[in-house]
């Protein structure tokens, strides 16, 4: 391998870059990916066993190794980087060419590569999956940041048992990553207090879960449009905190898989590889539980929008309740989903219109009862009172002359 | 502006929209009669260049390559589908159930959006043209004044018209005596009081220039 020359690993997660500091630098430098350090000078204790893996994982360790999550944008630029399958389940590897020539167009190389080494590759592969790991909790705390619930304060407020044993996992696992980021290891009695966690980190999963089932009961147990209004606005706010819950679960899980390869990797190198794969399963694993929850509160929330909108012009105001709760609700588990990278194979859900600032306006004057119109929403189940709710959008019209965006001044209606 | 209490100003609203050009009525007011309506019985089930004349009142305007999609190269398949949509039933005739995806109708929409061009609007529209007691017409404003979800108006309608044994379907027909439009179609009444409403032109009188839906 020339020094000019970069090579590249695939576990599926993400693509380490490694090489000559200054080549890896400039290979990145032309894909304009954002990167992280893989932290490769651990990899020598996992080629410790023999003296051409040690050679092999001091050459690489004395380079630069960077790590670039796998998007569809990144793929988009790796995508000439042929990558050979290797020895190592899951994990493939290429090489770039350097020199004068452009790095996109990589060359597999055979007995020549420093990843040939089955135990480097192993052992990068494992450093990648923890890269991977942490990556996916700082999506995680950004995405507790941008939802309106203090998570903690959320958590704090869970009477139930099985929640305060997770907080209690939650100090645990701090020190634990305190310990590691202060000692660059994870030593035996830090692992000791930790390896516990997951039952306990399991368990609140499943519990989170079974909540998010109940609410998706409930919804579906639900005929009454009135009473659907109440439900999802109540489903709104237990939902957010359901998620939030399942967020910092996984994102604690994550630490403790990170936690485990790095005593793995300190204490049985040989078995650092088994427990990658192991580690990927789970979370996998995970993956879907969660999954399947999610997807079925979709569903749910869907066929409540749906039967809210058939009853539209008879009942409009809780209608339009529902339709704005249920909204609400996708959204937050479209994007809890996104965050966990949980896709699903579905057109893009839209926000309704009336969802917007304008219509929000409509909305109160609409409740406050402007000109009148708000008697709509007080009226009983008489055929005449009936007939008046379901026009109390045509009335509410006039009522919201004065603040309705107006077009351009013509009776143009068209919008294909 | 549908309130028993509301009938005279309603019927206002409808007169004044279907009232003679020179006395402030709309270019809408002959979307269902221009030529004697898009469902007699002999161009019922075939779209004409009347058809698309017609849409136009309804400030929609047909592309080119739509209108040879249309009249010529679709002609006969959209002939085909037309002819699985009655022209004698109403839509408050209709179960909920039988708006369900296999509605014969809907067939009919999917093939006219499947032309360049044509979207929701104007597939209601040409929809509403062939079969005014049947499909409503759909539009910005009326999917705005009515909160419509996804642009489905003809579920919600159907429930509206059909409720307390089809009360307000009975109180469209007045509003439409009281207006002295017999020759409307009640959907077409509901469409012309949402569309009123929603863009603003039942208090105040339209200029000559902005009448023209």
């Amino acid at each position: 391998m020339m020094d000019t020359d970069i090579e590249l690993i695939s576990d599926g997660d993400g693509i380490a870059v490694i090489g000559d500091p200054h080549a890896v630098d400039q290979f990145l430098a032309t894909t304009g990916l954002p990167s992280r350090d893989l932290g490769l000078d651990r990899l020598s204790a996992v080629t410790g066993a023999t003296s051409v893996a040690a050679h092999a994982g001091s050459a690489i360790a004395a380079g630069s190794g960077r790590w670039v999550q796998l998007t569809t944008e990144s793929a988009q630029v790796m995508k000439h980087a042929s990558l050979m399958k290797g020895p190592t389940a899951g994990v493939s590897r290429a090489i770039a060419m350097g020199g004068n020539k452009t790095s996109h167009i990589l060359q597999i190389v055979g007995k020549g590569s420093i990843l040939s080494n089955p135990a480097v590759l192993a052992g990068a592969a494992g450093i990648m999956t923890q890269i991977a790991m942490q990556q996916a909790m700082d999506e995680i705390t950004d995405y507790l940041a941008t939802i309106d619930a203090k998570v903690d304060d959320i958590l704090r407020n869970q009477q139930d048992a099985v929640v305060a044993d997770m907080l209690g996992v939650h100090v645990v696992v701090d020190d634990a990553m305190t310990v590691r980021a202060q000692m660059g290891r994870v030593p035996e009695i830090t692992w000791s207090k930790v390896q516990n966690a997951e039952s306990t980190l399991a368990r609140t999963q499943m519990y989170a879960l079974r909540q998010l089932d109940a609410i998706a009961e409930k919804l579906e147990r639900t005929s009454k449009l009135g009473d659907l209004a109440s439900e999802s606005k109540g489903a709104e706010r237990q939902v957010q905190e359901w998620l939030a819950m399942l967020a910092r679960c996984y994102q604690l899980q994550s630490a403790v898989a990170v936690l485990e390869l790095d005593r793995v990797l300190d204490a049985s190198p040989d078995e650092l590889d088994q427990h990658r794969i192991a580690l990927r399963i789970t979370r996998q694993n995970r993956l879907d539980l969660i999954s399947v929850s999610t997807e079925r509160l979709l569903t749910r929330m869907e066929a409540a929008t749906r039967a809210a909108n058939a009853k539209v012009l008879l009942q409009p105001l809780p209608a339009r309740a529902v339709v704005h709760s249920s909204n609400r609700v996708r959204a937050a588990i479209v994007d809890f989903n996104a965050r966990l990278g949980i896709e699903r194979d579905r057109e893009a859900w839209e926000a309704r219109r009336w969802l917007d600032a304008a219509t929000d306006v409509r909305d109160r004057v609409l409740e406050t009862g402007a000109d009148g119109v708000g008697a709509a929403r007080q009226l009983g189940s008489g055929t005449w009172e009936r007939t008046r709710s379901a026009t109390g959008r045509i009335a509410g019209g006039i009522a919201e002359r004065a603040v309705r965006l107006r077009g351009d001044g013509t009776a143009h209606d068209e919008e294909n | 502006l549908l309130s028993p209490s509301q009938l005279d100003r309603a019927a206002q609203a409808v007169r004044r929209y279907f009232a003679p050009r020179e006395e402030g009525g709309f270019t809408g007011a002959y979307f269902e009669r221009l030529g004697g309506g898009g469902d007699r019985p002999e161009v019922a089930d075939v779209f004409t260049a009347e058809d698309l004349v017609a849409v136009s009142m309804l400030s929609v305007r047909i592309e080119g390559h739509a209108a040879v999609e249309l009249l010529i190269r679709r002609s006969d398949r959209l002939s085909d589908l037309l002819r699985a949509v009655p022209t004698d039933v109403s839509l408050s005739d209709l179960n909920g159930d039988d708006l369900s995806e296999t509605w014969a109708p809907r067939a009919v929409y999917r093939e006219l959006r499947s032309v360049g061009s044509i979207g929701p609007t104007t597939a209601s529209k040409l929809l509403a043209r062939k079969r005014p007691h049947l499909v409503p017409v759909y539009d910005s404003v009326v999917d705005r004044e009515l909160s419509l979800v996804d642009g489905d108006l003809w579920r919600p309608l159907h429930a509206w018209l059909v409720a307390d044994g089809g009360v307000n379907e009975r109180h469209l027909a007045q509003i439409r005596d009281r207006a002295d439009v017999p020759d409307i179609s009640l959907l077409r009444i509901f469409d012309v009081l949402a569309w009123m409403t929603g863009s603003d032109n039942v208090q105040h009188h339209a200029s000559i220039s902005t009448r023209t839906r």
